[in-house]
């Protein structure tokens, strides 16, 4: 059976703008406390990702350790997924959640 | 074993002993297990669907780990080669190299919790309670956290 391209686009379109909804809005980036990874590394980390300052980065730190989380930054979910993906090239260990 | 930092901002280790060059080889064997083979899964458990991490993140961080273990590996390997005797050498780790060297070790440490579970307890008393496999894992995991603070101190910025 030929296929409509008309029904065939129209329902990709759908699904993409779909998904670009649920996508949308603001995402917190969050870094989880770990038995391994070194309080000045992850500091470090966190100076060269975001590139924070190191009193900044030494206060999200510390909150990852006291609190077993910290909230590390927040905005569009596109460059969120790239600073996890870096976080974890990093191997911390990190996750999106979307805003409240 | 001796470890100095050089004048090019890299470290020089002085193998003393044969023992010396077990533990660097364990470097790599400690983490593959639970490192490259299994620590990116692990890394993007909390990830969404949405994501779609484990065919587009997981696969590049496996690469990424897999050429650090291979890196530190290769290292260790042409320094023994290079050696006057078996229970002695030279192991340089280049400033650049720093990055490489420190998630080799992080790899091996996160494989070596994974398995046996040290948590923070630094409790001697706990120590010597432990099996011989766990308490033999634990001094390496000591020996790696070392190795990792002084590549902290003196190459990574």
């Amino acid at each position: 059976m030929p296929i409509d391209p008309q029904i065939t686009s129209g329902t990709i379109t759908e699904k993409e703008d779909k998904t670009a909804t649920s996508l949308a809005g603001t995402w917190n980036v969050l870094v989880f406390d770990d038995p391994v990874n070194l309080m000045e590394y992850v500091t470090k980390v966190f100076q060269k990702v975001f590139g924070y300052p190191r009193e900044r980065a030494e206060e999200l730190m510390m909150t990852v350790h006291v609190a077993g989380k910290a909230l590390v930054w927040a905005g569009e979910r596109e460059p969120a997924e790239l600073y996890v993906q870096q976080l974890h090239s990093y191997q911390l260990q990190a996750s999106l959640e979307r805003a409240q | 074993m001796n470890i100095v930092p050089t004048l090019e901002g890299g470290l020089k280790i002085e193998v003393e002993a044969s023992i010396d060059w077990i533990a660097l080889e364990r470097i790599a064997s400690d983490a593959l297990p639970g490192g490259a083979q299994e620590l990116p899964t692990h890394l993007g458990a909390l990830m969404d669907e949405e994501s779609e991490w484990n065919e587009l993140v997981v696969p590049e961080l496996e690469e990424l780990f897999n050429d650090q273990l291979q890196k530190v590996r290769t290292r260790i390997e042409a320094a023994q080669q290079e050696a006057s005797s078996p229970s002695g050498g030279t192991l340089f780790i280049l400033r650049e190299e720093g990055g490489d060297w420190y998630g080799a070790l992080n790899q091996a440490r996160m494989a070596l919790e994974s398995r046996y579970q040290f948590g923070e307890s630094e409790d001697l008393g706990a120590v010597k309670e432990f099996p011989p496999p766990k308490r033999s894992a634990y001094i390496r995991n000591q020996f790696y956290r070392a190795l990792q603070s002084v590549l902290l101190e003196h190459l990574i910025d």
